[in-house]
């Protein structure tokens, strides 16, 4: 039966479930603490929508437009050694932080939509426990996203090449059928870097994209202009939350979107057992509330635990939902392992939608001495993402923190190596869960509205520094071997610094599982101790596998939506 | 919009001889054919500097001119309109729309006929908040002091000037040393002003003369010219050939240029990669202090575990 439903946050989780919602006749009211940026929402079709994105560094990058400023809405971090330390917090600013913006971090993603694989869903079973990490199995299986990943894929409109895929990938996240669109051009640069790989035996092939390779759901191709992960798409040719499920779901006329809403609190019944509205504040400082059947939370992990923690009662005292102390805990960040090789020619690497092609050989489990002699008994890399280059205001940048200022600078500007004589490549790799790395309220730090700001404890696990040195030099190894490739290098950073390294892949927080003393959530996404709330973001991932997420975070985002609304496929029975 | 044909691909240099100067074209009023106006000239000028004092902006243009050194052939800071721009910056709330993000979605240097960056964006209630905050400072006003004061560039700027010239001895303000004495001045100081200055006009110095030239600095496209960049490039894009098959110069090896040590630069651009510089930027806090450090420490780890190779695979000596 339809009802009434309040959604915290616009990105890839929250608009799936409005437009799943919606279109099953639920009235729906999403709140956003972010800004209105695509002109005509609702009213216009995706094609047509206003932007205020454009090819511009100083706007994307320097001031981070669409971004939670980091004075008025600051983190702050510490490492596991500072808080044992009683370290309240080492730094604090826009540390970490995702989008905020309506639609969410998606507006400015690089829309790379690798599935996870069958094992990931396993790997407590599989593997065995690891000494210091909280590694779980999922409730759910692959098969049971499997359908959601196609029908998300449909809809986000995914470019890729079956046919070019590795037999392993296939068997570990098998596909009912093809992509909706072609591959890009495969960058120059690209084809050097696959042929390094293919000379040290592993495979690249085109990354599965939301990006238009073709003219889809009136939104054009993409022309691989370069300047694309961390940017909005000046043409429009990139799926995401908001032209693909929002502004649909805007259209039925049963989703009302409250931008500059900032969620602080979900109250509950005396005893705790349901919510009974939502409570934001606006610019201002005036409180609102509005009320629903359901609320679901979906502000990606750090929000999300944040509010949970803001709305503890007498009923919930640790936070809301919080009986089992899992609520903030298991805090995921993809870790980064990179590398380069340096052409002697101009290769012209910016020339391409970001890091074109992925490879698989490096997602594992890797099991043999070598790992134990790294003391842990397996590790598990992730997806390269290979081909990766930067404009000119970044690298002006990097160079500032290599040489200062000054003559040498300008004669590593005009040396112009980062858009010309680069080809990159990054490896996001598995974060296990541990109960010390947490999100919690920062005792002193808030936001310019007075609500205690989130404060992130961190520091990577042996698995992770062992996975950068296992599989950095291999990174390395093919990118020496590309042909014309006259140096190489590795950055391995789980090894580099004890805290994050504030990859926007999030994960954790709200971890789902069977058993309410250990999980923070069902299977279903609904909170064990709270009937009608739900947490539909990767907050509820029980393990952070090493693929870009959204993919996986909306699919899993409309399975939980269909549960709640009991329907059934589009265009199913 | 989608990508045209190669024939359809005009390289921007040559629109920029074409057309005589962009940046005339940028900055000049558009007229006539229903073309909006480009209203925001976001650059005070010497004379008539926005916020700083005209001494102050005189002593701006001889530190953003060590920054980025004017040298033979290339422009540097002053000269590419840095420190008008940075007094644009600290000015931006006396211009309405504030100068702080240019329009959107496409300048005209690459095949729109309208220059939408030329005109700034309205901020709403929560951008122009942070970026008061951010240029002005807390003032001691309650509503701003929340996580206690914040140093406004303004102050940072005005303090860091004043002190750069009182360091200046002689009876000589900054902008009367040599480039010499000034880069030996900027190096060794260790008043706590003339560092919190740098650590803010170096980035900010760097986005003026790297960024679009619609925030004021880059002036004649010229740092977009001696760096070989592109610049933005839609709507036009690139073509499927550009993409696959790009024009290559066959020829020597061009060596890797001398001021650092080769493996300390190949190390560093393996964080050249777009997802990976922005935590950089994010744990340094756009501060020059902090990104020393990010790369820094990223580049000795690298060298500490072996991880640069020259092309003989073994060490990087004689590249
Ligand atoms: C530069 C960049 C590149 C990326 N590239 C990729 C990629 O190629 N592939 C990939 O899979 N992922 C990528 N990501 C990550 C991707 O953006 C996220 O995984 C995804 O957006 C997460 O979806 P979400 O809905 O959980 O959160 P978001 O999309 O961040 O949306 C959450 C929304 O909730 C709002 N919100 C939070 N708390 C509150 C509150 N209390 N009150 C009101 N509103 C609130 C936020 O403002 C935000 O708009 C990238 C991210 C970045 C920054
Ligand atoms: S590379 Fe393609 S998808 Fe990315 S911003 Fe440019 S046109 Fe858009």
């Amino acid at each position: 039966m339809a009802g009434e439903a309040v959604i915290i946050g616009s990105g890839a989780a929250g608009s799936v479930v409005a437009w799943e919602l919606a279109r099953n006749g639920w009235s729906v009211t999403v709140l956003e603490r972010g800004r209105h940026l695509r002109e005509g929402l609702g009213e216009r079709p995706s094609g047509e929508l206003g932007t205020r994105y454009g090819s511009d560094e100083i706007k994307n990058v320097s001031r981070a437009m669409g971004f939670p400023d980091g004075l008025l809405e600051p983190y702050t971090t510490r490492t596991q050694a500072e808080a044992a330390d009683g370290t309240a917090r080492s730094a604090r600013g826009a540390l970490g932080q995702l989008g905020a913006a309506v639609g969410g971090t998606t507006l400015h993603y690089n829309a790379k939509t690798p599935r996870f694989w069958k094992q990931d869903f396993t790997q407590l079973s599989d593997h065995g426990p690891v000494e210091g990490a909280q590694v779980a199995d999922w409730p759910i299986g692959y098969d049971d996203l499997e359908p959601y990943y196609d029908e998300v894929e449909r809809r986000v409109g995914v470019q890729g090449d079956i046919d070019a895929m590795p037999s392993r990938t296939l068997e570990q996240s098998p596909r009912s059928a093809g992509f909706e669109m072609p591959p890009n051009p495969v960058p120059y640069v690209g084809s050097l870097l696959g042929e390094g790989a293919r000379r040290a035996s592993y495979t690249t092939y085109p990354q599965p994209a939301a990006v238009n390779s073709t003219g889809f759901d009136g939104r054009p191709a993409c022309n691989s202009c370069g300047l694309c992960s961390g940017y909005g798409c000046p043409i429009n040719a990139r799926g995401d939350a908001l032209v693909s499920w929002l502004n649909p779901a805007v259209g039925t006329g049963r989703v009302r979107v409250i931008d500059r809403a900032f969620v602080h609190r979900i109250d509950t019944t005396r005893k705790g057992h349901r919510a009974r509205r939502v409570r934001y504040l606006d610019m201002s400082g005036r409180e609102h509330a509005v009320s629903g059947d359901i609320v679901v939370v979906a502000g990606s992990p750090i929000n999300t635990a944040r509010l949970l923690l803001l709305s503890a009662t007498g009923a919930h005292p640790d936070g809301l939902g919080n009986g089992s102390g899992q609520l903030g805990r298991n805090m995921m960040f993809h870790n980064l392992t990179l590398a380069v090789a340096v052409f002697g020619e101009d290769v012209h690497p910016l020339r391409s939608q970001s890091n074109a092609l992925q490879l698989d050989d490096l997602v594992g489990p890797f099991t043999g001495p070598e790992v134990k002699a790294l003391g842990v008994p397996y590790v598990k890399g992730a997806m390269v993402q290979v081909g990766g280059a930067m404009p000119l205001l970044e690298s002006a940048e990097l160079y500032a923190g290599l040489v200062g200022y000054g003559q040498a600078h300008k004669e590593l500007m005009k040396a112009a190596l980062t858009y010309t004589r680069i080809g990159g490549s990054a490896m996001w790799h598995e974060d296990l869960p541990q109960a010390d790395n947490r999100v919690d309220l920062d005792p002193e730090v808030t936001d310019f509205l007075g609500i205690p700001s989130a404060r992130i404890t961190y520091s990577p696990h042996q698995h992770e520094k062992a996975a950068a040195m296992l599989l950095g030099p291999r990174m390395q190894a093919f990118h020496q071997l590309a042909p014309g490739a006259i140096a190489s290098a590795f950055v391995p950073y789980p090894v580099i610094s004890d805290g994050a390294t504030y990859s926007a892949h999030l994960g954790g927080t709200a971890r789902m599982g069977e058993d309410p003393a250990t999980s923070v959530c069902d299977g279903s996404g609904r909170m064990h101790e709270v009937d009608n709330v739900y947490v539909a973001d990767a907050s509820t991932f029980p393990t952070f596998p090493g693929f870009n997420p959204t993919l996986t975070i909306m699919a899993n985002a409309l399975r939980i939506a269909r549960g709640i609304a009991g329907g059934s496929r589009q265009g199913g029975s | 919009m989608a990508s045209g044909g190669g024939d359809r691909w005009v390289p921007r240099r040559v629109l920029l001889r074409g057309t005589g100067a962009v940046a005339v074209a940028v900055f000049a009023p558009l007229t006539g054919g229903g073309m909006r106006q480009a209203v925001a000239v976001p650059r005070g000028s010497a004379e008539q500097p926005r916020y700083l004092t005209r001494a102050e902006l005189e002593t701006l243009r001889a530190v953003v001119d060590r920054i980025v050194p004017e040298d033979h052939a290339t422009p540097g800071g002053a000269r590419s309109g840095c420190a008008e721009a940075i007094d644009g910056l600290l000015g931006a709330f006396r211009e309405d729309p504030p100068l702080i993000f240019a329009g959107a979605p496409f300048s005209d240097r690459a095949g729109s006929p309208v220059n939408h960056f030329a005109e700034f964006l309205p901020l709403d209630s929560y951008e122009e908040t942070a970026w008061r905050l951010r240029i002005e400072g807390s003032r001691d006003r309650p509503e701003r002091t929340f996580n206690g004061p914040v140093t406004g560039f303004q102050t940072i700027y005005r303090d860091g000037l004043a002190a750069l010239d009182e360091a200046a001895v002689g009876g000589r303000r900054f902008a009367d040393l040599t480039a010499p004495e000034q880069d030996l001045l900027l190096a060794t100081s260790r008043d706590p002003a003339v560092t919190a200055l740098m650590d803010v006009a170096v980035p900010h110095t760097f986005e003026f003369q790297y960024g679009a030239p619609e925030y004021g600095g880059n002036a004649d496209l010229a740092a977009w010219d001696y760096t070989g960049y592109p610049g933005d490039v839609q709507p036009r894009g690139w073509t499927r050939e550009e993409v696959e098959e790009p024009d290559r110069h066959a020829g020597p090896v061009a060596p890797l240029p001398g001021v650092v040590p080769a493996d300390e630069l190949v190390a560093a651009l393996a964080l050249a990669h777009p997802d990976a510089v922005r935590g950089v930027l994010a744990r340094s806090g756009g501060l020059l202090s902090g990104l020393r450090g990010e790369v820094g420490s990223a580049v000795a780890a690298a060298k500490r575990h072996g991880a640069v190779r020259g092309e003989e695979g073994g060490s990087t000596d004689g590249w």
